[in-house]
């Protein structure tokens, strides 16, 4: 009995870092040091890694945002900026988009990256946890979160704390990768990731490690009906997923009422 | 499913390589800052909304002429219309003749497209100077004379194939009336006229006449 209880406290504590099991206060430090290691060569492994395809698949999360002018936005986990750029010409000077990320290194990318594009006028930039966001309850119109989510050590929390700030009416978007589900892909994919991915983690950023993390935190992270049974226990209502790319990416849609 | 992504992508890409070579535009987008252009087209199934910014950005949606329509916000201009029309929009005293044909439907502010037809129609536009960018300026220069004098060839050829048509109905075949046929006809039309209401006078006259017989 004793054991079971101690195994059972065990569990609560840990987590997955990859394929490994370690504390969750251990995570948040191992996460960030992938994204303080990588942030540098972030967009310039993207473009590599996925071929450029990521700037289709969050174009497809921009066409389905349904931002207008005037709305508050907020990039979850927004990296180096690559939604906030569109959202900020989209909602206009009478809205406003907030680039919030947990890693200072990957928030700084983005915003020298939005200046230097001359983006400044209606950008907020906000280091924030996504198990605790730090702005008032129905504040924002939509929330994005682009290959953010399977970083969080708790992404029930997450996905909580999104829905409080989000307005009534307000939507979730969740760009991650996902579980492929056209026949063969997920061999070609498996293949891909565990022996090419890292090797040009290493060629490219210097880095085998942060990629190898990559690859093993995405067969990790929630396939795509269990995200969607989490977005409806976090709350949230008229829940669906688009399969992009024959399911390697995946965008989960929820709307708060 | 990304196919209208990268379509948009492309779009924009294109747009915006554009834009940064034309100097002399840059007048006529800032005047277009925070607008947007929604632009529905028969060979799309959704629409394509263009905001001005110190760029252009192409986003897809919204999903139908009436949704945009129903949310209309303002600096936003709604247009439907054919891909065959597009050409004929810069004209802007065919409109009223394009909207009565069904042919296009405008809804929001009207300005932002009345701008965007100017910026086409604009004789600012330098593709020479455009080309300049990709090429060097000789080879440049050589494209554009080249274009120029195949676009004066195919108007003159044009021309005179519609001249010739035009003399075959009317002299060949004489499918259609000249001018002077239809003139003809136009003042035999008038003298029968005339001679109408000189009988109809007449008639008058001797209603008249039996009337101021009948009382005396």
């Amino acid at each position: 009995m004793n054991d079971m209880s101690t195994e059972k406290a065990k569990n609560e504590n840990t987590t997955h870092f990859g394929f490994k099991q370690v504390s969750t206060d251990e995570k948040v430090g191992m996460v960030a040091n992938v994204f303080h290691s990588v942030a540098a060569k972030y967009d310039v492994m993207n473009d590599v890694m996925s071929f450029g395809i990521h700037r289709l698949w969050k174009r497809y999360t921009i066409d389905c945002s349904g931002v207008r002018a005037g709305h508050k936005v907020l990039d979850l986990a927004g990296g180096t900026g690559d939604l906030t750029a569109i959202f900020s010409r989209m909602v206009g000077d009478s809205g406003k988009v907030v680039l919030a990320d947990i890693n200072l290194s990957m928030l700084k990318v983005g915003r020298d990256k939005l200046r230097d594009k001359g983006r400044v006028k209606n950008i907020e930039y906000v280091q924030a946890n996504a198990e605790e966001l730090p702005f008032p309850d129905n504040h924002f119109d939509t929330v994005t979160m682009a290959f953010g989510l399977r970083n969080v050590t708790n992404k029930d929390k997450a996905l909580s704390s999104i829905f409080r700030v989000l307005k009534p009416g307000g939507r979730l978007l969740v760009l991650e990768f996902s579980k492929p589900v056209l026949p063969l892909l997920d061999k070609v994919y498996d293949a891909y990731s565990f022996h090419i991915l890292p090797v040009m983690g290493q060629l490219v950023a210097n880095d085998k490690e942060s990629y190898q993390y990559l690859a093993e935190s995405i067969r990790m992270h929630p396939n795509q009906e269990t995200l969607k049974t989490m977005f409806q226990s976090a709350g949230f209502e008229q829940c669906s997923y688009d399969n992009l790319t024959g399911g390697i990416v995946a965008l989960h849609k929820g709307y708060k009422f | 499913m990304l196919f209208r992504q990268m379509v948009s992508a492309t779009l924009e890409n294109v747009i915006n390589r554009f834009l940064d070579t034309q100097a002399a535009l840059q007048p006529q987008l800032k005047a277009l800052q925070g607008k947007r252009l929604c632009l529905f087209l028969d060979v799309l199934d959704k629409g394509v909304t263009l905001i001005f910014d110190e760029r252009v950005t192409v986003v897809n949606g919204p999903d139908s002429f009436e949704q945009a329509k129903s949310d209309l916000e303002s600096d936003t201009c709604v247009i439907k219309t054919k891909i065959s029309v597009i050409g004929k929009l810069s004209d802007t005293s065919q409109l009223t003749t394009l909207i009565q044909n069904k042919a296009l439907d405008i809804a929001g502010d009207l300005s932002i497209a009345q701008k965007v037809s100017d910026m086409l129609a604009s004789d600012n536009i330098d593709l020479e100077e455009a080309l300049a960018h990709h090429t060097s300026d000789v080879f440049a220069h050589g494209v554009a004379t080249f274009f120029s004098s195949v676009h004066k060839k195919a108007k003159s050829y044009v021309e005179t194939v519609s001249k010739q048509a035009s003399d075959v109905a009317l002299e060949e075949r004489p499918i259609a009336a000249r001018r002077q046929g239809v003139e003809g006809v136009g003042m035999q039309i008038e003298t029968l006229r005339d001679d109408v209401e000189r009988i109809s006078l007449k008639l008058s006259r001797y209603e008249q006449r039996v009337r101021d017989t009948q009382c005396d």
